[in-house]
Formats: structure tokens, sequence, C-alpha cells
């Protein structure tokens, strides 16, 4: 159990049963009474927010959270299965609860998987990845300007917003936290 | 390459001269209404008990929560108008409108009561605004406040009733009183003028009186300007047997919290056997006045 004392940014939490973290935090001290503390709360499942003040008689749940260094082994179908080189267990995470990640997730790389209660929630995988561009349209000759985006696609379908100059072939790298364009990779051939 | 504490001072710099600019108008104001200005001590053997603020320790001291005990010494020794601008420290408390050391400005006046004191309060701001910023109409955020608006008083029963969704007593009994006051009060109070908000539960007394009419109810208010809680203003408790059972009172609220246990204030003590006159005060947050007078949205904008 927390104290409302112990509360501040980055702080994770458990309330009904559910995970969040702090992501903002205020103090209030109304009227001569006691303290408050203002909170806004991200949902460690499903990223929902929510805002909660807490009085000094309220107590607050340590949620068991633990995270894991896991290697991604192989697909199984709509499963993803991860391997965990201390224990060699295998642990199966569905396509569902991974989201984008699975356009970024490399054989025998390392991540972070995030537990609660045994259930793996949330998933770090390392911040770039490179990847091959399957398809895009060609640009125009000497267009070199960054700020203007077309579509390209990778080959295991991803489709994300490139720069002009960037040509099918590539290799660009990709930022995993976002989802997004970072930056073209000069490969030599 | 300029270390980031250095950057910040340099940033400030334009808010420090209003900051400046608007405590010289306030002690002048004070000055010119005849009242003395005092300096008392910083440290003390012991802070004058209250059930929710903690004071820090300094060696085998403690800093002040508020200059309370002097003034009321200097009152009780005959010093009729009195106040004092310094610092005043609370432990555990930060934030927007928090830090742990923090300005005070803290008047009395003997003879008067908690409602003598709303014109006084008023002009004192109306010629702090004036100086400063040259006009009474400030903007705060997104709200245009006029500080020479009559002064809404917004008694807290009615207002528990109209917004709380329960009674006054209900959310005091309950310890939903903070909540309710910061969510559903504070949200719906008038926010073109000031407002002094009024009747508050005898719980949150502190060392003001009871309301004559009503022995659950303080006699004090606290002024809120643009949202923020600025000022609190009571008709102090000055019979002695009352003192004594408050002291009491607090000192076994504090034990059965887990507070720190304070040593008898001596000079509070001392002004209690002397004999505390009839007599009202202020104590008011200047860092937010401050905060209001340059539209700063957090302490940390106006103070070093």
């Amino acid at each position: 159990m927390f104290a409302v004392s112990d509360l501040r940014k980055g702080l994770k939490v458990e309330l009904e049963g559910q995970p969040y973290v702090i992501t903002d935090f205020e103090f209030y001290k109304p009227g001569k009474g006691a303290a408050l503390y203002k909170c806004r709360l991200k949902s460690l499942i499903n990223g929902s927010t929510m805002e909660r003040t807490f009085r000094p008689v309220d107590k607050i749940g340590t949620p068991d959270l633990e995270e894991r260094e896991l290697m991604f082994s192989y697909q199984d179908g709509d499963i993803y299965v991860f391997s965990d080189n201390d224990t060699y267990e295998e642990i199966r995470i569905s396509r569902e609860k991974l989201g984008n990640n699975i356009y970024f997730l490399i054989e025998n790389a390392e991540c972070k998987v995030l537990f609660h209660k045994g259930q793996p929630i949330d998933i770090a995988l390392q911040v770039f990845v490179e990847k091959k561009i399957a398809y895009t349209e060609p640009g125009a000759r000497g267009d070199t300007a960054t700020n203007v985006m077309k579509s390209a696609k990778l080959d295991n379908g991803y489709e994300l917003n490139v720069p002009l100059f960037i040509n099918e072939g590539d290799t660009i790298k990709i930022d995993t936290r976002t989802g997004l364009y970072s930056e073209r990779v000069n490969k030599k051939a | 390459m300029t270390d980031s504490s250095i950057r910040r001072l340099s940033k400030l710099k334009e808010r420090i001269v209003l900051r400046s600019r608007i405590i010289g108008a306030v002690r002048n104001f004070f000055i010119e209404n005849s009242f003395l200005e005092v300096e008392t001590p910083l440290r003390d053997k012991s802070p004058l008990p209250e059930v929710n603020i903690e004071a820090l320790c300094s060696e085998n001291l403690f800093l002040r929560t508020s200059p309370e005990p002097y003034l009321k010494a200097l009152l009780s020794a005959g010093y009729e108008k009195i106040f004092e601008i310094g610092p005043c420290f609370r432990k555990n408390e930060s934030g927007r409108l928090h830090r742990e050391e923090f300005t005070m400005l803290e008047w009395y006046q003997a003879g008067a009561s908690s409602r003598d004191l709303i014109p006084f309060t008023k002009k004192m701001l109306l010629h702090a605004a004036k100086k400063t910023t040259g006009t009474t109409k400030i903007q705060y955020k997104d709200r245009l406040i006029d500080l020479d608006a009559e002064w809404e008083i917004v008694k807290l029963k009615d207002a528990f009733a109209k917004f709380a969704g329960r009674s006054l007593a209900e959310s005091t009994n309950g310890n939903f009183f903070e909540l309710d006051l910061l969510e559903k009060i504070e949200p719906n109070l008038p926010n073109d003028r000031p407002v002094i908000l009024s009747g508050y539960p005898a719980k949150f007394r502190a060392y003001s009186a009871l309301s004559a009419d009503d022995p659950e109810i303080a006699d004090r208010w606290e002024l809120y300007i643009g949202g923020m809680e600025i000022a609190n203003t009571c008709t102090e408790l000055v019979e002695k047997g009352a003192i004594e059972e408050t002291l009491r009172i607090f000192a076994d609220e504090r034990k059965s919290k887990g507070m720190k246990e304070y040593p008898e204030n001596q000079i509070f003590r001392d002004a209690v056997a002397a004999g505390i006159p009839k007599s009202a005060g202020c104590a008011l947050g200047l860092d937010r006045l401050v905060m209001l007078l340059t539209n700063s949205h957090s302490i940390e904008d106006i103070k070093i």
C-alpha cells in the first residue's frame, strides 16, 4: 500500500485492480484543511487516462508488476513466442496485445515485457529498428525536402509516411515508440 | 555555457522587478495606514500547533510556520496595528501554489473583527494593483478580474448545498470537506471579481473565534481571486479558557494523526496569560498575490 505522501509523477499504482502510472501530479491544501493530491493517471493496460484526487485517509494499492527481458523467437499464427534466456521459459503473447509492435519485432532481439499479475501487458522494443521499403511511389527527381511526405509500405505490410526522396529498396530507421519514420540508412552495397 | 539556475534567474528578472514593486506598494499602504512593521524570529523552540501543518526543523529549533504567536504577543503588549512581511516554512508543501518556503504578509488590528478587515483588505489590494499595473482590472489566465467590483460574499453552507451534492456538515463529517471545496466549490465561485468565502466549519478554525450565532462555525473568511485562495482572516480567539482547550484538542488530534509532538509555545502562552485583546488578523500569501498581478501560472515563475 502507498500513502498519499508517496505519490509522485512516474509512480505506478493499482486502483480497482488495474495498474496505472501517474503522469501528472498537483498538490492542494484548501481552507486550512488536509492536503489533497490531484493525479492524472494512465492505464498501463489500455493507455486510457483519468483524473483522481486522493485524500490523506485514502490508501493506494501497489501493483503486482514485473519487467522481464525476453527474446523474440518466432511467430505462430496470431501468437508471438518469446523466450526467457535465464529460465528458458516460453512466453506466448497475442497479436492483439502487441499492436503495431508486431511490425518491428526482430528474431532473437531483446525486448522488455511488463507483466501485471503474471500477464504480459506492455512491451518495449529497442528504440530504433531498420526496415526495408517494399513499396513507395517514386519521388520527383532532385526533391530532397524532408517536410513533404508520401506513403510507403514495408514488406510485412506496415504503412508509414516517408520523405519524398526515399525509394523502394531503401533501408530506413523507424522509432518503435511512435511507429514513425526517423531517418534513411545508407547501406553500402 | 550558462548554468541552468542562472538561466532561470535571468528569465525571471522581469517578474522579480514587478514582485519588488508589488511588495513595496503593499508595505507603503500599511505604513500610510499607521501600521507598524515588525520583524519577529524565524526560529523558535516550538511552533504554534495546527492540525494540518507540520514545521521544518532547524538544528534544535523549528522554522516558523507563521508569525502568529509573536504577533499575538505584540498585541498583548499593547501594539495595536502591526504587520510583518517575511518567509514562513511548511514541511512537505510543494506544488503550483505551494513552496516549503514562502512569503507571508500577516497583519493584526486590535479592536477589529474579521468583517471589519474586508474593506481594508480591498483598499490594500486596489492600491497594490494600481501602483504596479496601473489598473484595478487584471487579466489572470483566461479571466478578466475587476478588483474594484463589489466583492461577493459566499457562505460555504449555501455553496455546498448548491454545488457539492451534500451538506457542509455531511461533507465535513465524512472527511470530504477539502475534496468538495477543491472540486465542487472552487470551480463554481464567481471569477470576474474577488470572492469572500465564509462560514468555515469549526474543525477548520485554527485560532479563530467561533461564530457568535453558531458554535459549529468559525468566525473567519478566505479571500479567493482568480480561483486562488489568497488570504485567511480571523476574528481572533482571545479567551484564555477557549485557547487552552483549543491547544489541547489540536495536540490530541496531531497525536492521533501521528504528527510531531511540539513542546509548549512559550511566547504564545505568555501572550495568552497577559491577555490577547479583542482583535482580527489576516494572513495573505504574498507569492500568490504576485502571481495574480503578474499573470503567472506557478509560484516558481515569481520566486527566486
